[in-house]
């Protein structure tokens, strides 16, 4: 039987959205549907905040210089991993609150999976572009149109039953241990960040020779047509 | 006592010279003898396919601390959930962490016991400071590094003591032919003591705060992960980095 898998995400995290692509080709290669989760990450809980003007000046922080260091590191190595994947990833001026997307996420997953991967295109590309503000409603609501979503009830279910099934799936996910993102759950196994994909890969053929060690991919056309 | 400093050419530019890769290891640190297997692989193979580069391995010699406290830490967790959502992270990380180091354990086929053990605090400075000696002496510390790890976490010692160093030091092949003794050693060890302040901050202001850590050309990779790029690189003949 094909093992099931759980992948969480945050919109907000340049480690989720360079790990999207990689992570899709897993539902092509084991011919698996994954089931995806909005983890909302609270950053500033532990890496602190910041905020940068438009030349990329730091005007409001209570970072800690090894946060700084963590963090900057974080976006750099992000960012040469997107170039090598054609990627654009603009480091955002601010700490966002990706609550109000994620409850978007949810009301695409209960249409289609197709409208789910369409409306987690849109959003990834646009916020990393600095193109979207994720905490405007009508900025959701125009992203799950472009996905094809139906539309009808969803300023309801964001206000409501779509804010606490979001909340509620935030307290269980801190409980069942997840903790960053993209993290893979197979048969409550789990795998956090995507050099964890060779063991992903490896667990999903069903485990067969020995475990690989983590890596991340490089197998990506553009670099096999430059080598 | 010479340090390397920050590397500052352009991006994803061609070489002029050879790569220079660099390569940093926490002689107390697991992740460190996970990468070492590993890195040793990826080198032999990038020799065997042809890439020339020359290659450093530095001691780590230690993370930053965080001086200043977060804004968080006078602060009850009843009255910031932000605190609250903090420690409950930190919970779910550990608990991860219990899982990974089983993994690793496995990976290693070392006992958990066996994968928390450390040097202590002056034989981990004296195996930093063995590593610097067979630099200046110029000689593969390969054998080296692979006999430091098998000591700390296949064996469990401790402490080691001068002789204990010695031995490790010779276990490459040096001898006093080469001028390899325990009086040179020592007059370089009061050198080296000297400078652990001065490597320290060098490792910071090149960005290296874990290991381990490469740089290739001034590129910085932290974790093992990095290996297929690096290797890339290598046998491409560019620096990494964005386009």
């Amino acid at each position: 039987m094909t093992p099931q898998l759980q992948v969480y995400i945050d919109y907000k995290s340049p480690y989720a959205f360079i790990a999207k692509d990689a992570t899709y080709q897993l539902e092509e290669a084991f011919g698996i549907c994954i089931d995806w989760y909005p983890l909302t990450l609270n950053i500033g809980s532990y890496l602190g905040t910041a905020k940068v003007n438009d030349v990329g000046e730091v005007v409001e922080s209570n970072r800690s210089p090894r946060q700084w260091l963590a963090v900057r590191y974080a976006y750099y190595d992000a960012r040469r991993y997107a170039a090598l994947r054609g990627l654009t990833l603009k480091g955002p001026k601010k700490i966002w609150d990706s609550s109000l997307v994620h409850i978007g996420m949810l009301w695409a997953k209960g249409q289609h999976h197709d409208i789910l991967k369409a409306y987690t295109d849109c959003v990834f590309e646009r916020f990393w572009q600095r193109q979207l503000d994720i905490e405007d409603v009508h900025v959701v609501v125009d992203m799950l149109r472009l996905a094809g979503a139906e539309l009808s009830g969803f300023e309801a279910y964001l206000a409501g039953a779509g804010r606490e099934q979001h909340d509620d799936l935030q307290e269980n996910i801190l409980n069942k241990g997840y903790f960053g993102v993209p993290t893979y759950v197979i048969d409550d196994e789990i795998y956090f960040g995507r050099e964890n994909l060779p063991k992903i890969r490896w667990h999903l053929a069903g485990s067969v020779g020995p475990c690989p060690d983590i890596a991340y991919d490089i197998l990506l056309p553009e670099l096999a047509d430059r080598s | 006592m010479t340090i390397e400093n920050e590397n500052t050419m352009p991006i994803n530019s061609p070489l002029n010279g050879k790569p220079q890769l660099t390569i940093y290891l926490n002689f107390n640190g697991l992740a460190s003898f996970l990468a070492l297997q590993p890195t040793l692989n990826m080198l032999n193979s990038a020799n065997l396919a042809g890439a020339e580069f020359d290659l450093t391995w530095l001691p780590f010699f230690g993370a930053t601390k965080n001086k200043e406290p977060s804004n968080n830490s006078d602060q009850t967790l009843l009255e910031n959930p932000e605190v609250l959502f903090k420690a409950r992270r930190q919970l779910a990380k550990k608990a991860y962490e219990t899982i990974e180091l089983r993994r690793n354990c496995l990976s290693l086929g070392i006992t958990e016991q066996q994968a928390n053990a450390r040097f202590n605090a002056v034989d981990v400075i004296n195996a930093n400071i063995g590593l610097l000696y067979l630099n200046a002496k110029g000689i593969n510390p390969e054998r080296y590094l692979q006999q430091v790890f098998q000591l700390v976490y296949a064996e469990g010692e401790k402490s080691v003591g001068m002789d204990g160093i010695m031995k490790l030091l010779f276990s490459t092949g040096a001898n006093e032919a080469m001028g390899v003794n325990k009086d040179d050693f020592l007059r370089y060890q009061q050198q080296a003591l000297a400078a652990v302040d001065d490597f320290q901050q060098m490792q910071l202001e090149t960005g290296v705060f874990e290991a381990p850590a490469y740089r290739l050309h001034g590129e910085r990779y932290m974790g093992r992960q990095h290996l297929p790029l690096i290797s890339y690189y290598l046998l491409a003949g560019h620096r990494g980095g964005e386009n």
